[in-house]
């Protein structure tokens, strides 16, 4: 016989014993494997999902607001020998034609025959057929119940030629309309999933034709966006688009100018972007800026000229201007000076319009002195010096300019009138660069045009040479690689894998212990084996490696049947976490995936643990005096001093390492930290304290009444082991679904002050396109919001570069998206809880957003859950991010808000976020204040209304708090469902020992039904064993979750709370006592007198 | 073969400590057959538990050909029972799970013998043939009467060729007749194997086929 063969030969004679240790095995490797399959599954299915989003798209040209010429696409893909896509992107509003039903933040994607071919399964949809027909995703058909056939309205934001409130920069964007015939649903295979955004919730999308869209955002024959599939082709494409690409993909057009006898470079956008503007003239040295502006009055004295155009340009530009002209000095021409009856000398007064801080227009003044006066001949009338002014340059008369500027027209004089008509834009006056620059610049550019002195005839070489100069990130255009960044997004930012065997780790345990005990109680019944095993000279470590082979045995095959059972939990928990986001519009978004080594690892681990667990309980069995055993069955050796003193000693230490821990609190350690930790320290403490109550010696027993209350005690204390195993199951289960069950959040009564997550803000609005301030700046609001009374202070934020990386998007990033509002605002109103390093309050901290770090990073906000679960990340580390032009900057995490509703981003200063992205449209997210008095819902309802046409959605702040509430509150109630599947277990552990001991002690039991006992004393006696498990494991556990949830009590509504965990109690307490009771009535239900005899 | 000095034995109790043997001395040559009788709770099961180094006296000495085996670990406790002592216990403790032979075979388990398993096997079922069990050796413990079980217990007990049988009330669980015979053959196997014998027993009978007998009373031995 071999010790392999003795080993099966035993599990097979105790194969009916070994059934609940193979339950017990099964249960803990189900959950252990599940927790594991579900972290796989999670990353599978966003793997999937990513897949799914880029389709065969291996890299994007993005552009910002930019638009190039769509025949880039074409060109690049023979220069690089890739496959193209051009396309429109845009967002807007999409409603249902027949129910009105709208749908915001929908992607509009104007595609070509070519888009089609980069979806995953690549398909043909032709849509030119009928500029009104469209195909939508089942994510839009599903929101809005659209099939095929059914009409569909979109509208978008016409964008203007400058983002934002720029100046010269043309009329608002205007909304556009379009009418549509839904023609195709398009499924996930053939790109309905397409998005630049990472994030496994599918946005609502319809794919329009691209000459449509091109035509609804005023940019026919153009794009803003290439999908390219850069298979087998060169990983880096920049090179190929920076050869590929024209003066007009840079929005640069070079023209010969007759009367001057140069070449000017001018741009669509009107201001040259100072990158561009600065590589030019580094390239061409000779090229020299001018800056045209409107300015809307010359003042001499008290003679005025309305509305007219003044030039600001170099001597080299400009000759007849003198070539020593000051920073403070005006050139005017004739016509000017006689209307004004300026002579050389005189103080002249400019007024125009600039962009203030806020994004709102603000009327300036500047003081010159003539320097000289030119008569308006030449080139100093060259109507060339006016840039393409939208709203004015193609007025034929002044009653006709509409340049998106208050103005007012009735100012302008019939002579005025005639200027126009004869000199159309030639400027009346004349600065130094100096001056124009000072006075004029904006954030998009400081010159209008640069005139290049060249030979007419090499305007091929002068071409080649600018955009030899010129780089495609100048203009916004960047390469990503598309799919590089998708793949290294596709890794769940949460280890669900972790998260969820942390949530089964009560579950677990008690499994765990189950199987502990049952297998040391089969143990039990070979007590005499494994006496004579040692008798027969086989070593006590030998012996517990048998047993421990037994058991890894049945731990193998319960791992083995847990494996399709695994699989089964793991779909559970995938279809539960989708609820989370049903509300999205995301239908079944997760795949099951159990990778091979989440088996191996888990099914090891599961392994690992057990078998420890079933060490820690038989090493005493194996080590124990060979002749106790033999002599007897008895489980354990008497108790002895030592070992209730060990255990006293042991209790009180946990008691002053509680008391300790709360000292701590909030000199160190935050509160809830140091209760919880206090609280997990009182629970060993009673623990350790029922340890010595079982361990007591028997001395003071003799003066108790010798009872069935006495028997049952001293039954508790001759099995002790099993006993204290039972109210530690029970104690821990108490403890850790009472004690988390406190973390559920919800949003307090004090939602409206502006210390609290919401900043004091009642209102949260997000428009799909941006707004701006009203242009004539008099109002100093937003003109969606003017004229509600009951709207308070409004705080509008900036949307720029990165993800939202709020609890519901599962993907890793290391960019959140970045907010920017005006911090003196938000400083001033000291709103959220702020904490931040070497700041005092909320006020400190926001107005430290402004100053630059010490590492030139700009300081930034953070959720506190977004940097610890999203980012990974603690308050000082630096981010890379890249600004509009290409150009890496570092983002330093200065400080985080507590609990807040801006989960996912980083808050910067919108100065300082301007500084990097200037071409930011406008503002697309606002807080908005109510008044104390107001109706909110019906506020709400008004200002959805309101912001209709921008694809607005108004939503209360607690709302926005609740919702991410809800998510951690799901995670807690998993966390509570398998936390009281564990109570259950426990309840099981203690039924199991119950049933264990009256099962020994049949022949006691019979031995005293045979001296006439009756059946109420023997329940008696077995309930007095019980029930004291169960109260002092009630006991102990919600002691301990009381002290662990204490600062949470006194956050918490106190008689939901107390509700709470009576009810836990109660209900742990009457499962326990209900599981003995029927144990007992079936274990002694066949109780025969003679028993004994055969025992 | 045994030399038992001044030995005492006292357990801890919840009552205080309870001292069973005291002042032992016992003296057992090779091939000597000894008996010990006594009351129950004498200490006649603790004396043999301390001979078969089960357990450890509180004080005094046992040395077994030469080995002084109240000071080694239990490791090295273990391997010198595996290779000197052979058990017989009243309940005979055979394995349930195990056949016949493989009970025999049991402290085989231990492993670290040098006689191959084959070998160990032949003596084996050797053993069950001179116990009359040759026909049983496949059955199951529970197919055996208690007469049978015991002899399957004797043959245990003599596969590892001791110096020493230990036997506790050898035939205290059987009738008079199968007692008879069972003590016949322990004796016969005794005088085979020429190993020392010590029998814990109430069988007068028994007692008296051995070459000493000696009385446990009040914690010590008189002849």
């Amino acid at each position: 016989m071999t010790v392999t063969r003795y080993i099966l030969q035993s599990l097979r004679h105790y194969r009916f014993s070994y059934l609940g240790v193979l339950a017990g095995a099964v249960l803990g490797a189900t959950v252990l494997l599940g927790a594991f399959f579900a972290g796989d599954s999670v990353e599978e299915s966003l793997r999937v999902i990513s897949a799914k989003r880029i389709g065969r798209a291996t890299h994007a040209v993005t552009a910002g607001d930019r638009f190039f010429r769509q025949a880039l696409a074409a060109e690049l893909a023979s220069a690089a020998n890739v496959r193209v896509a051009p396309l429109v992107y845009a967002r807007g509003t999409a409603t249902h034609g027949t129910t009105s039903a709208v749908a915001n933040q929908v992607q509009l994607v104007g595609v070509t025959e070519a888009f089609w071919q980069l979806a995953p399964t690549p398909t043909r949809l032709p849509l030119e057929g009928s500029a009104a027909n469209v195909a939508i995703n089942d994510t839009l058909a599903r929101r809005l119940n659209l099939n095929t056939g059914d009409t569909l309205i979109v509208r978008l934001q016409k964008p203007g030629i400058l983002a934002g409130n720029a100046p010269v920069a043309g009329a608002e964007s205007t909304l556009q309309s379009l009418r549509c015939t839904v023609t195709a649903i398009v499924n996930d295979a053939s790109f309905g999933r397409f998005s630049l955004e990472t994030t496994q919730v599918p946005s609502p999308s319809v794919f329009l034709p691209i000459e449509q869209l091109q035509a609804a955002v005023g940019y026919p024959g153009r794009a803003n966006l290439l999908l390219i599939d850069a298979t087998g082709a060169a990983p880096d494409l920049t090179p190929a688009l920076s050869t590929t690409m024209k003066l007009a993909d840079y929005g640069l057009a070079l023209s010969w100018l007759e009367t001057a006898g140069v070449f000017e470079i001018s741009s669509s956008r009107i201001f040259i972007a100072p990158e561009l503007a600065g590589a030019i003239t580094t390239a061409v040295p000779q090229a020299q800026a001018v800056v045209s502006y409107l300015v809307n009055e010359f003042r001499v004295r008290d003679r005025s000229t309305p509305y007219s155009i003044a030039a600001a340009a170099t001597h080299e530009a400009a000759p007849f201007l003198p070539a020593d002209l000051g920073p403070r000095d005006i050139v005017l021409n004739d016509w000017l000076a006689n209307d004004l009856q300026a002579a050389v000398g005189d103080d002249v007064r400019l007024t125009y319009f600039q962009a203030g801080a806020s994004g709102a227009l603000v009327e300036q003044r500047a003081n010159f002195r003539v320097r000289a006066i030119v008569p308006l001949q030449g080139l100093a009338a060259d109507r060339a010096w006016m840039p393409n002014f939208p709203g004015m340059s193609d007025a034929k008369t002044t009653g006709e300019w509409n340049p998106g500027l208050p103005l007012n027209l009735e100012l302008i004089r019939p002579h005025d009138e005639r200027y126009w008509d004869e000199h159309r834009g030639a400027p009346k006056a004349f600065l130094s660069p100096a001056a124009g620059k000072e006075i004029w610049s904006t954030r998009w550019g400081t010159s209008t045009a640069l005139r290049i002195p060249f030979p007419r005839d090499r305007e091929v070489e002068l071409t080649a040479t600018l955009l030899k100069a010129l780089r495609p990130a100048m203009n916004q255009l960047i390469v990503q690689n598309f799919r590089a960044n998708a793949q290294a997004a596709a890794t769940s930012s949460v280890d669900f894998g972790g998260l969820f065997a942390g949530m089964s780790f009560f579950l677990i345990v008690a499994a765990l212990g189950v199987v502990a005990m049952l297998f040391q109680f089969c143990l039990l019944q070979r007590n005499r084996e494994d006496a004579l095993l040692g008798a027969v000279g086989v070593e006590p470590r030998t012996l517990l490696r048998w047993r421990l082979g037994e058991g890894a045995v049945i731990l193998v095959v319960g791992g083995v049947i847990a494996l399709p059972l695994a699989s089964l939990y793991t779909r559970g928990i995938l279809r539960f976490l989708e609820t989370i986001w049903a509300g999205q519009g995301a239908g079944p978004a997760f795949v099951f995936a159990a990778s091979p080594t989440s088996i191996v690892a888990g099914g090891l681990a599961f392994l690992i643990f057990s078998l420890l667990a079933i060490w820690l309980t038989i090493r005493g069995l194996t080590r124990r005096t060979l002749s106790i055993r033999l002599a007897s069955h008895a489980e354990e050796a008497a108790p002895t001093v030592q070992a209730y003193r060990r255990s006293l000693a042991t209790a009180l230490s946990a008691v002053a390492i509680a008391a300790v821990t709360i000292g701590l609190s909030g000199r160190g350690l935050p509160a809830q930290a140091a209760f919880y930790l206090a609280g997990a320290a009182l629970l060993a403490a009673g623990i350790a304290g029922c340890r010595a109550w079982l361990t007591r010696t028997s001395n003071s027993e003799a003066t108790v009444a010798f009872d069935a209350g006495y028997l049952g005690g001293r039954n508790l204390r001759a099995r002790r082991s099993r006993s204290l195993t039972v109210v530690g199951l029970i104690a821990t289960a108490v403890f850790m679904v009472l004690s988390v069950a406190s973390f559920r959040k919800q949003v307090g009564s004090d939602w409206l002050e502006h210390g609290s997550g919401t900043g004091g803000f009642a209102l949260l609005i997000e428009t799909t396109s941006a707004l701006n301030l009203a242009r004539d700046g008099r109002s100093g609001g937003f003109e969606v919001f003017e004229g509600k009374a009951d709207l308070g202070e409004i705080i509008p934020w900036r949307t720029g570069a990165g993800d939202n990386v709020n609890c519901f998007n599962l993907n890793s990033t290391s960019q959140p998206r970045l907010l920017a509002a005006d911090t003196t605002k938000l400083g001033a109103r000291q709103a959220f809880h702020v904490t931040m390093p070497n700041s005092s309050g909320s006020a400190a901290a926001w107005n430290a957003l402004r100053t630059p770090a010490a590492n030139g990073a700009i300081p930034a906000l953070v959720d506190e859950t977004t940097l610890m679960w999203a980012l990974k990340r603690k308050v000082g580390n630096v981010l890379d991010y890249v600004d509009e032009n290409g150009r890496p900057f570092k983002v330093q995490i200065a400080g985080t808000l507590s609990d807040s509703i801006f989960q996912g981003y980083l808050l910067v200063d919108e100065q300082r976020f301007l500084e990097k992205f200037p071409s930011n449209p406008g503002y697309s997210i606002f807080l908005a204040d109510a008044k104390p008095s107001s109706d909110l819902a019906a506020l709400r309802s008004k200002l959805e209304g309101a912001v209709r046409d921008a694809g607005g959605r108004v939503t209360l702040t607690r709302d926005v708090l609740a919702a991410f509430h809800e998510i951690e509150n799901t995670y807690i109630a998993i966390f509570n469902v398998l936390g009281s599947l564990g109570v259950i277990l426990g309840s099981l552990g203690l039924a199991i020992v119950i049933a264990r001991n009256l099962r020994e002690r049949r022949a006691e039991f019979a031995v005293m039904t045979a001296i006439g006992l009756p059946r109420a004393v023997l329940a008696k006696m077995v309930f007095a064993e019980f029930s004291r498990l169960v109260l002092w494991g009630l006991a102990i556990g919600a002691v301990a979750s009381l002290v662990a949830i204490w600062p949470s009590l006194q956050a918490l509504p106190s008689a939901l709370t107390l509700v709470m965990v009576a009810v836990m109690l109660v209900g742990i307490a009457s499962l326990n006592f209900l599981c003995g009771v029927v144990i007992f009535r079936r274990s002694l239900r066949d109780l025969q007198p003679s028993v004994f005899q055969g025992a | 073969m045994i030399n038992v000095a001044r030995v005492a034995k006292t357990y801890e109790s919840p009552a205080g400590p309870l001292t069973v043997l005291r002042d032992l001395d016992l003296r057992v040559a090779a091939g000597e057959s000894v008996a010990i009788v006594g009351p129950s709770g004498s200490g006649k099961t603790t004396l043999l538990n301390l001979l078969g180094a089960l357990d450890q006296p509180t004080s005094g000495t046992i040395a077994i050909d030469g080995v002084a085996i109240g000071g080694l670990d239990p490791s090295a406790a273990a391997r010198f029972r595996n290779r000197s002592i052979g058990f017989i216990f009243q309940l005979h403790h055979l394995i349930p799970q195990c056949s016949v032979l493989e009970n025999v075979l049991v402290p085989r388990l231990a492993g670290g013998w040098e006689e191959s398993a084959t070998a160990t096997r032949e003596r084996a079922t050797s053993l069950l043939e001179q116990v009359g069990l040759q026909d049983r050796m496949t059955h199951r413990p529970y197919q055996l009467s208690g007469g049978e079980q015991l002899r399957v217990a004797i043959a245990r007990a003599l596969i590892n060729q001791p110096k020493i049988i230990l036997a506790d009330e050898p035939t205290g669980s059987l009738d008079p007749a199968t007692g008879e015979r069972v003590a016949e053959l322990l004796l016969r196997t005794h005088a085979l194997a020429t190993v020392a014998l010590v029998v814990v027993t109430h069988n007068p009978g028994l007692a008296q086929q051995m070459q000493k007998t000696y009385r446990l009373e009040a914690g010590r031995l008189v002849s």
